[in-house]
């Protein structure tokens, strides 16, 4: 199911500092993330989290759409955390 | 979240979901590995034949036994222990497959599947808080109205100065091309 032109209440900017990850950060996959929001010169999606306190807890952390995740991730092996 | 930091961007894109709005769930893994299950059930976790839904960490074999860790964890620290620990016996895995619980199934003689306690919302939150990280692949989570395609410029997240109303100009013209998606779920009785 798709719509157009959602409220976009929900969207906030916070600073680094108030956002908290639940997943460890896998080095390859960040370097290929970091690599495609330079190429691309945007960020695609929110990242996912829920509001406790003043801070934000992470859930999904997916700035890439699927797609692109594949297509840029031909060197990466199969593996764990993959 | 780590690759935004490491460019070292100012201000991180966020959607804040509502708890109603956020199904949470668990992915089993599938695990090929040279030595078969024997990778994680050589790891001290007190192993025994069975299938019980509150073990913290469960394990199939190829050959359809049922393994489980011994006690179910009094805390929550406790049970990230023991997950941590049995997935320490899979780093080095030749693959490492994420499905649905119900559906998991061993792909052959050297696969098996590694299943846990299924997770909440709260749970997550509590680890997190506590500055205790799980591995990718463990957590499943299904939103509902995820925003998508929002494209938020580099520039707008390095620039120092929070300029609200380049912001709000910003979430003006992002809604004629933003997408809220509703993702589907399957469920599987």
């Amino acid at each position: 199911m798709s719509a157009k032109n959602p409220a976009l209440d929900s969207l906030v900017l916070a600073s680094p500092g108030e956002v908290i990850p639940h997943e460890i950060a896998i080095d390859r996959h960040v370097r290929r993330i970091v690599d495609a929001i330079l190429e691309d010169g945007y960020v695609r999606h929110p990242i996912l989290c829920v509001a406790v306190g003043a801070q934000y807890v992470v859930l999904r952390d997916t700035p890439l759409g699927c797609a692109e995740r594949h297509r840029r991730s031909e060197n990466s092996a199969p593996g764990f955390g993959a | 979240m780590a690759a935004l930091n490491a460019i070292g961007v100012q201000r991180i894109p966020l959607q804040v979901l509502e708890r109603d709005d956020v199904r949470f769930d668990t992915w089993a893994n599938v695990v090929l590995h040279p030595r078969g299950c024997a990778a994680v059930l050589e790891t001290p976790l007190g192993w025994r034949r069975g299938d019980d839904a509150a073990a913290a960490v469960r394990v199939l074999s190829s050959d359809g036994e049922s393994w489980q860790s011994s006690e179910p964890p009094t805390t929550l620290g406790e049970r990230y222990e023991m997950i941590m620990r049995a997935l320490t016996g899979i780093e080095d895995a030749d693959e490492v497959r994420r499905s649905a619980p119900l559906l998991a199934k061993p792909d052959g003689p050297d696969s098996f599947v590694l299943g846990f306690r299924a997770w909440s919302l709260d749970d997550v939150i509590e680890l997190a808080r506590e500055h205790k990280r799980l591995y990718s692949g463990l957590t499943r989570v299904i939103a509902i109205g995820r925003i998508l395609n929002l494209r938020v410029p580099l520039s707008m997240l390095q620039n120092r100065d929070f300029d609200h109303a380049a912001w709000s100009a910003f979430l003006s013209a992002a809604k004629r091309r933003t997408r809220l998606y509703d993702e589907p779920t399957v469920l599987v009785e």
